[in-house]
């Protein structure tokens, strides 16, 4: 790198890189309308004659959240890995996002619970009168997967699905904190090391919490790539919010020449990719099921192709897709954070539309149309309002910046070409 | 380097300045670029940022390259599929539809990848003027550490704005420290030196060897088998004729036809097939299977049983008579007066008590000169070599046998005698596919539309000997007489 004569930048730790006050009341509006929501869309579902569709769509919005959080949890220690020097400035912001991971553990309880003593509405493989072979509910394929598809082992997995995130998460990130006071190198060394062990493991969990969480929802159905489709949306949505959590901090006139449009620019390449890398996987996944043709695999897409949900996967193809793919391609929407936000605003919510799609048919088993009602929108702001009201309390009184990391430097000089 | 060696003044191509370091030469890109000059470029070690920006480089156009060729692609691959797979050769592979979307997007991704990557590769190359095996700037000493240390920036001597010594006036102010360098145009002349010529020529008539070689391989045979790199297509896990298959329990290759049922599209008239027609409410399919003709049925028993009283019975006597004119009008009552009596005459002694089938009268087939034509080509294969080109029974064969005095030989049938003359044409049909006594059916090997179109010719060579003068047409007849005369 020698030849660039630029003095040395560093960024001051002061005011300008340090969250506004005034969201500490956004905070606890957040939390309020937050748990309110919730209940709200609690009660609803519990005077109707079945839970079924609450739980199903809590599901959606918690697996919604927890997506983008895991999306932060995978794009940290990868910029570790790869020593990335242009996202220096964005990653204190994806790792104050994997933080979230801690409330999502908390409010998985809502799904793991009610399973834990019995209950069998979202989880039909739960119900023991499956394995019964006298039973008359008795199914084979079922009985055949109880070994690993039983609340006991769910449980334990669970555990560690979320030990292994929230471990990874606090790492990387009280290490970045720790930085921010002595600016030891060695730390990014050190932190660089155990990054390659994070990805392994995160890979593996994530694969297996998307197989847990959604895919045996339908037990009967598999498929091998359903947890590189979820880590492709996961990404893609990770990818949109951080977009739009620096364009509000910006307009909050908070890191203003910090965050510039070449940071932009990268955010929307990859925001970019991750679309293309969603439309390949999806497909992928459809085309080796529709091909081979096997009832057990093509069932799952046969529902999602019923009872109006047809026009979902359509509205799927184009505006998960096609769509925002011709949208960020240019390199002229990418250096615009006006323009990339609206899009990164697009994608996320067509990222929900996916999950929906994933989760909602399933409703009672898997005879459901596509209704989109008042649980719906409880859920989401419910959700929405505990992980935003989080996001502001871990990211309170901390430089937004990782102020002495040796490569912040390399990071405000970026300039793509 | 040689600007007093050559005694041709050699044509100036520009400027060229020398930096130090990167800053001064971004200073100065900065104000030339504002000076006005845009045949400008700048040289340095490694990539420099705001270069771009300070010279004024427009962003490359290779994105809308790449876009355009990638959208190509795309409608490459979707009329291919289309054309192969719906229109020229609509093949329905797995149940799918022959044309279908889904399978045919992994295709059109790969194209739309394809024509961009090579958009991108060759596009660049377009776009950077490459290959470029020299440029004059090389010539120049002080150039040479553009790679190690220092910074250079040209402007080219047709640039509008160029003036020979404003410019260099320009370049000598920028910091005071520069060196401004004459470039000029490459004086060795642009020819190539003749040795490379002939290296060429003896290389391009080198290369034209194996062509040569191979286009002569095209119209030679050989004893060796032929060079095979991809075997492919000649190796194939398929069963072959008189292999065993490893597929299926029996060990066969081919699948039996499951008993009484036909194929689709195999459908033929069982009277068209078997020369009977069937009797009312008949509708049995099984006689359409190969393994179960029942018209053979009927001839077995009596091969075994008699066949010493047949074949004198019928051979004998119709060698002696060389059957004329007498026959013929025998045959065209009998034709009148169908297969009732005449089969219980000719097969009373076999088979008193089983009546025969309900023969064809007349083929089922179009008589024309064609089907004639037909009929004479595959008699003169199959059937000529025993009775006879004229069906008079002296076939070649049947001569040598009878010169060798082959003891179990029996001479075949004169096809002119009374008792086939009046056959029924089902019957000689039934003959010709089943064999009778002696003589092999032929079922196998001629399809039935040629056994009916011998049955006419035979039946055109009998009516060589029974026809009379009054059949002949008038127009014909004259011919005849012109002949005779």
């Amino acid at each position: 790198m020698g030849g660039h004569h630029k003095p040395t930048i560093t960024v001051t730790d002061d005011e300008s890189i340090r969250l506004n006050p005034a969201w500490q009341s956004v905070r606890l509006v957040a939390m309020a309308v937050g748990v309110l929501a919730l209940l709200l869309a609690m009660g609803i579902g519990m005077t109707q004659e079945s839970s079924s569709y609450f739980f199903h769509s809590y599901l959606t919005s918690f697996v919604y959240f927890l997506s983008i959080s895991l999306g932060a949890l995978f794009f940290v220690p990868i910029h570790h890995l790869t020593r990335a020097g242009w996202s220096v400035v964005v990653r204190r912001v994806a790792e104050l996002l994997s933080q979230n991971l801690i409330p999502m553990a908390i409010l998985f309880l809502v799904i793991l619970f009610p399973m834990l003593f019995g209950s069998h509405t979202l989880f039909e493989w739960n119900d023991p009168a499956k394995w019964n072979v006298d039973s008359p509910q008795y199914d084979e394929l079922i009985a055949h997967k109880s070994g690993y598809l039983n609340s006991i082992f769910f449980t334990i997995r669970a555990i560690i699905y979320f030990g292994t995130w929230i471990c990874i998460a606090r790492y990387f990130y009280l290490n970045s904190l720790e930085q921010d006071g002595n600016g030891d190198k060695q730390i990014t060394l050190k932190l660089q090391k155990w990054s390659a062990l994070a990805i392994v493991l995160f890979a593996l969990t994530v694969t297996f919490a998307s197989f847990d969480w959604l895919m045996s929802l339908d037990p009967h159905w598999f498929s091998t790539i359903f947890g590189v489709y979820f880590f492709a949306g996961s990404a893609l949505s990770f990818f949109a919010f951080i977009t739009v959590v620096l364009f509000l901090l910006q307009q909050d006139g908070k890191m203003v020449n910090i965050i510039t449009k070449e940071h932009y620019h990268d955010l929307g390449k990859y925001t970019f990719g991750f679309t293309l890398f969603w439309g390949y996987i999806a497909f992928s996944q459809f085309l080796l099921i529709w091909y081979a043709n096997i009832p057990e695999e093509t069932g799952w897409y046969l529902r999602r192709q019923e009872n109006g949900w047809a026009t979902v996967a359509i509205l799927l193809i184009f505006g998960h897709f096609f769509i925002p793919f011709f949208g960020v391609m240019s390199r002229h929407v990418r250096r615009n954070k006006y323009l990339l936000t609206g899009w990164a605003v697009f994608i996320l919510i067509m990222h929900y539309v996916d999950l929906y799609y994933i989760v909602m048919p399933q409703v009672a088993h898997g005879t459901a149309a596509p209704s989109f009602g008042l649980i719906d929108v409880c859920c989401i702001v419910g959700i929405g309002g505990l992980y935003i009201s989080s996001l502001i309390w871990f990211a309170t009184d901390k430089p937004l910046v990782p102020v002495k990391d040796p490569r912040l430097s390399e990071s405000l000089a970026l300039q793509n070409h | 380097m040689s600007q007093e060696a050559n005694n041709s003044e050699p044509k100036l191509l520009g400027l060229m300045a020398q930096f130090d370091d990167p800053d001064s030469l971004l200073a100065a890109c900065e104000k030339v670029r504002k000076a006005g000059y845009t045949k400008t470029d700048a040289y340095t070690p490694f990539p420099l940022h705001g270069i771009d920006e300070a010279l004024g480089i427009k962003p490359t156009i290779l994105p809308w390259i790449v876009l355009t060729l990638g959208i190509i692609g795309g409608f490459t691959g979707l009329g291919l599929q289309y054309v192969t797979n719906a229109d020229w050769y609509p093949f329905i592979i797995s149940a799918k539809p022959v044309w279908s979307l889904p399978a045919n997007i992994p295709v059109i991704f790969e194209l739309v990848i394809l024509h961009a990557a090579i958009a991108v590769f060759i596009g660049m190359l377009f776009l950077n003027k490459l290959p470029t095996f020299s440029n004059p700037l090389f010539r120049v000493p002080e150039f040479a550490r553009a790679t190690d240390d220092k910074f250079f920036l040209t402007i080219d001597a047709t640039d509008e704005k160029y003036k020979p010594n404003k410019t260099r006036e320009l370049l000598d102010g920028l910091l005071g420290q520069t060196d401004v360098i004459e470039v000029f145009h490459d004086p060795t002349p642009a020819e190539l030196p003749k040795i490379i010529k002939f290296v060429g020529i003896g290389a391009a008539v080198v290369a034209l060897i194996p062509p040569i070689l191979l286009w002569r391989a095209l119209y030679q045979t050989s004893t060796v088998p032929r060079i095979n790199p991809i075997r492919d297509m000649d190796i194939q896990l398929r069963g072959d004729t008189q292999t065993k298959s490893p597929v299926f329990a029996d060990g066969r290759t081919m699948r039996p036809r499951i008993p009484g049922t036909v194929a689709r599209g195999e459908w033929v008239d069982p009277i068209m097939l078997t020369g009977i027609v069937p009797e009312a409410g008949e509708q049995n399919v099984l006689f359409l299977q190969d393994e179960v003709p029942p018209a053979e049925d009927e001839e077995k028993p009596a091969e075994e049983e008699k066949p010493a009283d047949d074949q004198p019975a019928e051979d004998k006597p119709e060698a002696e008579e060389p059957a004329d004119q007498e026959p013929m009008a025998d045959a065209k009552a009998a034709e009148g007066d169908p297969a009732e009596e005449n089969p219980v005459e000719g097969e009373a002694p076999a088979q008193p008590e089983e009546p025969e089938p309900n023969w064809v009268k007349i083929a089922p087939i179009n008589v024309t000169n064609a089907t004639l034509e037909r009929g004479r080509n595959r008699y003169n294969i199959y059937c000529s070599v025993c009775h006879g080109l004229a069906g008079d029974g002296d076939g070649l064969v049947s001569q040598r046998a009878l010169q060798m005095e082959q003891p179990t030989w029996i001479p075949p049938t004169n096809l002119h005698t009374d008792y086939l003359l009046i056959q029924p044409d089902g019957k000689l049909y039934n003959t010709i596919t089943h064999g009778i006594r002696k003589m092999k059916g032929y079922g196998d090997q001629i399809p039935a539309e040629d056994r009916w179109a011998i049955v006419t010719y035979v039946r055109a060579l009998q009516k060589t000997r029974t026809g009379t003068p009054e059949e002949i047409p008038a127009v014909e007849m004259k011919e005849l007489e012109i002949k005779g005369q």
